[in-house]
């Protein structure tokens, strides 16, 4: 934060425009209005300090002159070079923001671009955390070669929060100097022993050392649409064909090796993939005055937690299947339940067998399928108010409630009265949470303990049961002390 | 050599729809009888210096019979070494074509010159050939596109072109995009890997406050009008600096330049547009939101950013236009999308009627002189010969639209309509390689050769069409030897006759003297070969006479295939 007046930025109030001048001032006359909000723009900052776009709001009597605030953005540059020096030009190098939306966590691609004749990228992007990752694809230098994926930080790097994504500050400029292994590709051909039907395949390799290629896939021709051929350098891959079809989704695992020369023969055997119906009750003690949630509206997913795990299948949603029963469409692998409340309803608990999915990872195998996940809402929620303080003084803010008691939801989010500072939580499971303020909008993860860290004198802790309507006032993080 | 020569006849169309994208996969055949290869070395074609770091892939060319027109699988890439030094095991004889990459070099085919090459002919008895391979430093274009207040245009679109001489014959100058790039976060671009050339460049943007200050959705809401300092827009923009493509410079490169071309865009008044939807198809209750698309000298059809709002009278007030001519397309529920044409000039707001006739051509295609079911397959082209492009495909209505709103089921039969604006175009067919045209006939429209002048409204073309093409294969010498590398033309006897036939037919000889022209319309020809001829003049047309008066003049019938052994004339 420079504080220094940005010009030729666009202040919007009311629907109506001006450019701010020289020494970033603006002004709008003859406002009839009591009340409205500012938004401003300009290329190459945000106004929310999380790189997202905010409204300030106005009334009149408020103090002037309005001082409106824009965060530089942040940007990812380096150079793409081949292992003998060379520069590779036109690689797609992509920066995928790590998402945190309450009930999960995602990679969301933000920013890309092309290396250029030098082998240099610009990728701007929001301040957040990332992975950098390029693309295969084919080397311009010399036909016939691939360029292989690598990303930052590396594949297989240990799954904790701290070091699978990189983290950049608004206005903060990181430097990468990337070096692909680019490597002669030869041409692998498969054969699915079904039919796909309408289905397209979609296939991925993965290698031992963690390397994983999405492979466009190439129908050899029209009359033979079981037949999908690809390039993959030499090595030994794990092939996952996935295809969807009418009947569900279809995935198939083999092993290839590639030694200098085309491969033919590979066959895949088409299985359905596991479907796990969810079937949803009530809490015992659960009054039926309240209007029961169906499960579309409790925002069930599985995310998966892998590290690697193939952006597209990181997070898996329900699906109504047409007997009208809802399922989980679910690739071998380990899970995360997540979920959120629903008006007064919450989730209490959500099992699959013996699994404690609140608390447990769901693991699916190969060949699994038909047992239920049961998922038990109740209404018997509690409550949560106060006033947030900056300074002493009531203040505009956003809540953040964590709860350290297990939970669906990874944290429960709210925007205070921007007039007197008070904030309430109508409907909150019962439960042990850690509470905190911000300024502004501040998206983190926070399932990770270490987020909560650096706001600790501020940070509160609070155990509510059913029924009660404690109060909790707190003590707001200034904007000053949000920047990461 | 001409690996492409049945698309290159229709190179001036957009449409490269064949099936270009099917690779085969071609086992090749072991257990060779002798050993095959081709040895050489890769050398600056400015200053012959080897080039490290190259790597070459050696294709196999399938000659002869139409029916092989699938290339097999590259051999390769095979590394030269550091002194550019390289040989390439063969499997088998036969004509291979040769392409050479290297970092900072445009990736060619040997000897090549515009599209064409030389193939590397092997046989049993002479198995191997040793080549001085030349490569040209690729050439790059860099600079930065700036607003009026001197800071970066993000994600502007700039497009380079690729300017050539006219030629003597009707084939439309291909000024198409040769590559097309957008700004970065600094305004800057860079075109590289280009070869040596004439180019022209433009620029298209959004003036982003603009965008940004009237970006309320398309709702109806009463919106305060904008500032007219807000409400501007960025004309196409010609390198140096000018909204006039007649007063773009061209940029000639030479092999290894690097040049800078900086832009700095000056907004204009946006104009705006009011679009009355058509009444009576119910377009009001619907919202039906309009489809902008700049029709532009530079031959680009590309779809404009605009910001549009509805008024209480259901017009659709759009603004963010800056002066052009522009298809304007609406479509209301189960209704065919439905073009208009408007002429948008700077100064007041325009009012486009929707219900009021269009003013596009509505033209009727039939297809004559061959069976219904092969008719079906023939696509019909209108190429605009000012800038070579495709201003329409029959059967496609809403082609622009893929999937669902794709208005099928016009080209059934031998009829089909098509939408264009009015104006003159050269009819090309495709589809099928060996159908050529022999004749139109117009009601309400003139048709003169293969070039027709369609009104707005109804007019119906009438197109003969006949069956195979000709071939024409040979041998080109100088002085008792192959002449290699030579240009050999094939010169329509009718060129100039805007009734004749008018294509010229090229193709360069390969390392055994040999051509191929395959595909050729029927009719009467001069054959021409010149030795080292790439830097003659040919489409002077008083220079190419000189050279006919002493070329092998040819009548070819449909299905023919000739033979021709010929003498290359001197350059």
């Amino acid at each position: 934060m420079t504080n220094l007046p940005i010009s030729r930025a666009l202040v919007q109030f009311n629907g109506r425009a001006v450019l701010t001048g020289r020494e970033g001032k603006f002004e709008f006359d003859q406002v009839a209005e009591s009340a409205g909000f500012f938004q401003v723009i300009k290329p190459g900052f945000y106004s929310g300090i999380d790189g997202g776009l905010i409204t300030t709001s106005w009334r009149v009597g408020q103090a002037a002159p309005v001082e409106l605030r824009l965060y530089p953005e942040a940007i990812f540059t380096g150079t793409v070079t081949a292992p003998n020096g060379d520069p590779l030009p036109h690689v797609l190098v992509s920066a995928r923001r790590r998402d945190y939306d309450g009930s999960g966590r995602g990679w969301v691609p933000t920013g890309q671009a092309q290396t250029d004749s030098h082998g240099r990228f610009r990728v701007t992007v929001p301040p957040g955390d990332y992975r950098l990752e390029t693309m295969a694809g084919s080397n311009r230098n010399a036909s016939g070669q691939i360029i292989l994926p690598v990303r930052v930080p590396a594949e297989g790097s240990s799954s904790t929060s701290t070091s699978d994504s990189v983290h950049i500050r608004s206005g903060e400029e990181l430097h990468f100097d990337l070096h692909p292994v680019v490597s002669s590709a030869y041409k692998v051909t498969a054969t699915f022993d079904s039919s796909l039907g309408r289905g397209f395949p979609r296939i991925t390799a993965r290698s031992g050392h963690g390397l994983r290629l999405p492979l466009p896939v190439k129908e050899s021709s029209s009359d033979a649409s079981n037949v999908a051929t690809m390039e993959l350098p030499s090595g030994t891959y794990t092939l996952t064909a996935s295809v969807l079809s009418l009947e569900g989704s279809e995935q198939a695992q083999t092993t290839v090796t590639v030694t200098d020369r085309d491969v033919s023969g590979v066959v895949f055997h088409l299985a359905p993939v596991p479907v796990l119906p969810v079937e949803l009750q009530m809490a015992g003690v659960a009054t039926s005055d309240n209007t029961q949630p169906n499960l579309q509206q409790l925002g069930l997913t599985l995310e998966n937690t892998e590290s690697d795990a193939e952006p597209m299948n990181s997070t898996i949603r329900l699906v109504t299947r047409r007997d009208r029963t809802v399922a989980f469409t679910v690739p071998p692998g380990s899970y995360r339940l997540r979920g959120r409340s629903s008006g007064t309803w919450y989730i209490e608990s959500a099992s699959y067998g013996a699994t404690d999915l609140l608390q447990q990872d769901l693991t699916i195998g190969p060949g699994v399928g038909g047992t239920p996940i049961r998922i038990t809402v109740s209404d018997q929620t509690a409550s949560l108010r106060g006033v947030c303080r900056l300074g002493g003084v009531p203040s505009d803010c956003w809540v953040y409630l964590i709860p350290s008691t297990p939970s669906a939801e990874t944290v429960f989010t709210l925007h205070g009265n921007s007039t007197d500072g008070s904030y309430s939580y109508a409907h909150i499971p019962p439960g042990t949470y850690q509470a905190v303020a911000f300024a502004e909008r501040y998206t983190a993860d926070y399932s990770d303990p270490a987020t909560l860290v650096p706001f600790g004198t501020r940070v509160r802790a609070v155990t509510i049961s059913a029924g009660e309507k404690p109060t909790l006032d707190l003590d707001v993080v200034p904007t000053a002390e949000m920047a990461r | 050599m001409k690996l492409t020569s049945l698309l290159r006849i229709f190179s001036i169309t957009l449409l490269v729809a064949c099936a270009v994208g099917s690779i085969a996969v071609a086992q090749t055949k072991t257990t060779p009888a002798k050993s095959f290869s081709i040895t050489g070395i890769l050398v600056n074609s400015t200053n012959g210096a080897p080039v490290q770091h190259g790597s070459l892939t050696a294709t196999l060319v399938p000659r002869g019979s139409a029916g092989s027109r699938q290339s097999p699988a590259p051999i390769g890439p095979i590394d030269a070494d550091d002194h550019g030094r390289f040989s390439i095991t063969l499997p088998s004889a036969g004509m291979w074509r040769v392409v050479a990459s290297a970092p900072g070099y445009v990736t060619q085919a040997y000897d090549e010159h515009e599209s064409f090459s030389s193939g590397i002919v092997l046989t049993a008895a002479s198995p191997t050939l040793d080549l001085r391979f030349q490569i040209a430093r690729e050439a790059v274009i860099t600079g930065s596109v700036l607003d009026e207040a001197g800071e970066p245009v993000r994600n502007a679109s700039v497009s380079l072109l690729a300017i050539q001489a006219p030629r003597p014959d009707s084939v439309p100058l291909p000024t198409r995009a040769r590559a097309r790039t957008s700004t970065d976060d600094r305004g800057v671009y860079e075109f590289d890997d280009l070869s040596p050339g004439n180019y022209q460049i433009n620029v298209q943007a959004q003036v982003w406050y603009a965008m940004a200050a009237q970006q309320k959705g398309f709702g109806t809401a009463n919106q305060p009008p904008l500032a007219p300092s807000l409400d501007v827009a960025y004309p196409l923009t010609w390198y140096p600096g000018t909204d006039d493509s007649a007063e773009a410079e061209t940029i000639s490169l030479d092999a290894g330049d690097n040049r800078q071309a900086d832009f700095q865009l000056r907004p204009i008044p946006s104009v705006h547009l009011r679009i009355l939807p058509d009444a009576a198809a119910g377009d009001r209750r619907i919202q039906a939101y309009p489809m902008i698309e700049k029709i532009s000298a530079g031959g680009r059809f590309g779809f404009t950013p605009f910001s549009a709002h509805i008024d209480p009278e259901g017009g659709i007030d759009v603004g963010g236009l800056a002066p052009g001519r522009y298809v304007v397309r609406l479509q209301g529920r189960g209704q065919a999308v439905k073009p208009a044409l408007i002429d948008i000039t700077s100064g007041t707001a325009q009012t486009l009627d929707m219900s009021a006739p269009s003013t596009m051509a509505n033209v009727s295609i039939r297809i004559d002189g061959i069976a219904e079911s092969e008719a079906d397959s023939v696509r019909v082209s209108l190429i605009d010969p000012s800038s070579g492009r495709n201003a329409a495909r029959d059967g496609a209505g809403g082609y622009f639209l893929r999937g669902a709103l794709l208005r099928r089921g016009e080209a059934e039969g031998a009829s089909r309509t098509m939408e264009v604006p009015p104006g003159r175009y050269e009819v090309v067919l495709m589809g099928k390689p060996n159908l050529y045209l022999t004749g139109i006939t117009a009601q309400s429209a003139e048709a003169v050769g293969r070039f027709v002048t369609v009104p707005s409204g109804s007019s119906t073309l009438n197109l003969q069409v006949a069956d195979g093409r000709a071939s024409v294969t040979g041998i080109a010498n100088k002085d008792g030897k192959p002449s290699v590398g030579a240009m050999v033309l094939l010169v329509p006897a009718t060129l100039g006759n805007p009734d004749g036939l008018n294509i010229i037919r090229r193709d360069q000889t390969n390392t055994d003297g040999s051509f191929d022209l395959d595909d050729v319309l029927p009719g009467q020809y001069i054959l021409i070969a010149i030795d080292r001829g790439w830097q003659v003049n040919w489409k002077d047309s008083s220079t190419l006479n000189g050279y006919m008066l002493h070329g092998v003049p040819l009548e070819l019938r449909p299905e023919a295939s000739v033979k021709e052994e010929i003498e290359a004339q001197a350059p």
